[in-house]
């Protein structure tokens, strides 16, 4: 076993990462609404990056939309599937709203990979991104001017990061107003919220509709850093490592989001710099296996997370 | 079974109608009928399993009835939504006190005043500058409510901090916030030390005497019920056997009997 850490000190080693960490950013802010901040435990997070990402691909390629247009309908297009599932779902409780968002995402990839003459099956899309393209080369003929043109990547992650800045940004002002103070209230008890007049229904829906949106820009932007999307993009996968980002963020914190898949996203790709003599399968594998070791050690240090507060959960219970 | 006399001021504010709930075979409330006049301390009792706490739920819009009419302040509610039912004036606490642990004490007073508009999203959007002022001005009478409840020192802490005691009394602060009109409280004074116990009921009659709500409350210390209430309620086996003042109440046969028979079903 060898390790080769030169990679590291490269720039477009952090920008590569900066990417999927910023996408993974935005994707789990919307998990954070949900699940931090309202209680619903959303595990169909990457079906709407999946209805997100292909609606924008859909309509570029079959409509011929301009591009600002099919991402803006591409969120719309997710929002109403999320107050779909949540209208057919929200009413259960727990674990069998649980699943029920589980059967949602699947059934969002079942469509991908079956309704081939829209979705292109499990082939997938591409050629969706050239007015992506044409942009990313106007930023970066900007960028060369003060010496940054030679990082073909830069645009994408400035974007990215700038809609996770936005996004942080609405909705941690969302969070000091009443209407984030009723969401935390059907968080800790459904019942006493009712109780007091709150319709817990209508919130959770509204919560859903908007994780629902920040994960179809996510998929949006994992759509263009990837140019090729396919049904396996959007796999459970996806959900569960922004289950791990929320985790090691902590809950309750929007800005732990960004610090959790910062890190994360790090030690995912610098795993991948320990040369082992195995076979490409086993390798991914063993990345996982170091994520899970950073995860559990996270735990033990900080259980709340890096960003979440010890208080609060121990006082949840 | 007692007639449903009419309340000498006016209509009663609420009206209960042969309400029935079944839970698999078992009947919980069984064509239950009560009225509850406007201005009084109420108090619902009866032996373990009589149903009352089954009639709270359904006539507060946490459960829906099978069968029956509840009618609050002469608009039928009948298997409305409980956010409906409490945003027309009919609250309710719960036997497991919830405070919501993880907020602070403040925030669960604000979470009660019922005239904040940026609780809606749309309208928080619309106007995102009106709302502070709202904010401020409940955040004033939050406190001061909390010093009447001698919670103001611990304004700023989680509500999950405070003794249970002290849970209860939130409760109660975060009804006045929310000033409903019939507050029905399930067991109020369980598990509560006797000096508190006699604070919660001060407050209950200072409620009253100020703003003249009315209180249905479920309990089982009898001394309390029968020191506080004007009328008392008694259900066994999800019906309605009996009304009246307290000392009628304690003489009546067919009380005497549910709680004996309750008694020598337990001994059993």
């Amino acid at each position: 076993m060898t390790i080769d850490l030169t990679a590291l000190a490269a720039p477009d080693f952090w920008i590569g990462v900066g990417i999927v960490a910023g996408i993974y950013s935005i994707f789990s802010l919307g998990l954070q609404l949900n699940v931090g901040f309202t209680g619903i435990l959303n595990f169909g997070q990457a079906g709407f990056m999946a209805v997100g990402a292909y609606a924008m691909a859909i309509l570029i390629l079959k409509l011929h939309w301009p591009a600002p247009a099919a991402i803006a309908a591409s969120t719309a297009i997710a929002m109403l599937a999320g107050i779909v599932i949540g209208a057919a779902s929200l009413r259960l409780s727990g674990d069998y709203l649980a699943m029920a968002t589980i059967a949602a995402a699947q059934l969002v990839g079942g469509v991908a990979q079956n309704a081939a003459p829209l979705t292109g099956g499990n082939q997938g899309l591409l050629g969706y991104d050239a007015a992506w393209a044409a942009l990313a080369r106007w930023m970066l003929a900007r960028l060369r001017a003060v010496g940054l043109g030679d990082q073909s990547q830069l645009p994408l992650f400035i974007v990215t990061w700038a809609i996770f800045g936005l996004a942080l940004a609405l909705l941690t002002g969302l969070r000091g107003t009443p209407w984030g103070r009723v969401l935390r209230a059907i968080r800790e008890d459904e019942a006493a919220a009712a109780a007091l007049g709150k319709n817990v229904f209508a919130y959770k829906l509204q919560s859903l509709a908007i994780a629902a949106a920040l994960a179809a820009l996510a998929g949006d932007l994992l759509a263009l850093n990837i140019t090729l999307i396919y049904p396996q993009s959007f796999s459970a996968d996806v959900t569960f490592i922004g289950f791990a980002v929320l985790v090691l963020g902590g809950l309750g914190s929007f800005a732990g989001v960004a610090l959790g898949s910062v890190l994360l996203w790090t030690v995912l790709e610098a795993a991948s710099f320990v040369r082992l003599p195995l076979a490409a399968d086993k390798v991914a594998a063993v990345q996982m296996l170091i994520v899970g070791l950073v995860l559990i050690a996270v735990m033990v240090w900080r259980p709340e997370g890096l960003r979440g507060k010890r208080e609060e959960m121990v006082l949840r219970g | 079974m007692a007639s449903r006399p009419a309340a000498p001021g006016g209509a009663p504010i609420l009206d209960v109608r042969d309400l029935c709930r079944a839970f698999g075979g078992v009947r919980a409330v069984d064509r239950a009928s009560l009225a509850v006049e406007r201005g009084s301390i109420t108090a619902l009792i009866g032996p373990n399993g009589a149903g009352k706490t089954t009639l709270f739920n359904l006539v507060t819009g946490f459960l829906r009835p099978d069968a029956g009419d509840v009618v609050f302040d002469d608009q039928p509610v009948t298997g409305r939504p409980a956010h409906v039912i409490a945003r027309l004036g009919m609250m309710r606490t719960f036997q497991l006190t919830k405070a919501l642990a993880a907020m602070t004490v403040l925030d669960n007073m604000l979470l009660a005043a019922q005239d904040q508009p940026a609780e809606h999203l749309a309208r928080l959007l619309a106007g995102p500058a009106g709302w502070r002022r709202r904010e401020a001005a409940n955040r004033a009478r939050a406190l001061g409510i909390l010093e009447r409840f001698r919670l103001a020192a611990q304004a700023r802490a989680y509500a999950g901090t405070l003794s249970g005691g002290q849970r209860k009394l939130l409760e109660l602060a975060r009804l006045l916030m929310a000033a409903p009109r019939l507050v029905l409280l399930d067991e109020p004074l369980a598990g509560v030390n006797p000096v508190l116990g006699r604070e919660i009921l001060a407050h209950v009659h200072a409620l009253r005497r100020e703003r003249g709500t009315t209180f249905l409350f479920i309990e089982h210390d009898m001394e309390a019920v029968m020191n506080n209430a004007d009328t008392v309620i008694v259900m066994a086996q999800g019906r309605v056997i009996a009304r009246g003042r307290p000392r009628d109440v304690r003489r009546d046969p067919a009380v005497i009997d549910a709680y004996l028979g309750a008694h020598a079903e337990d001994t059993a």
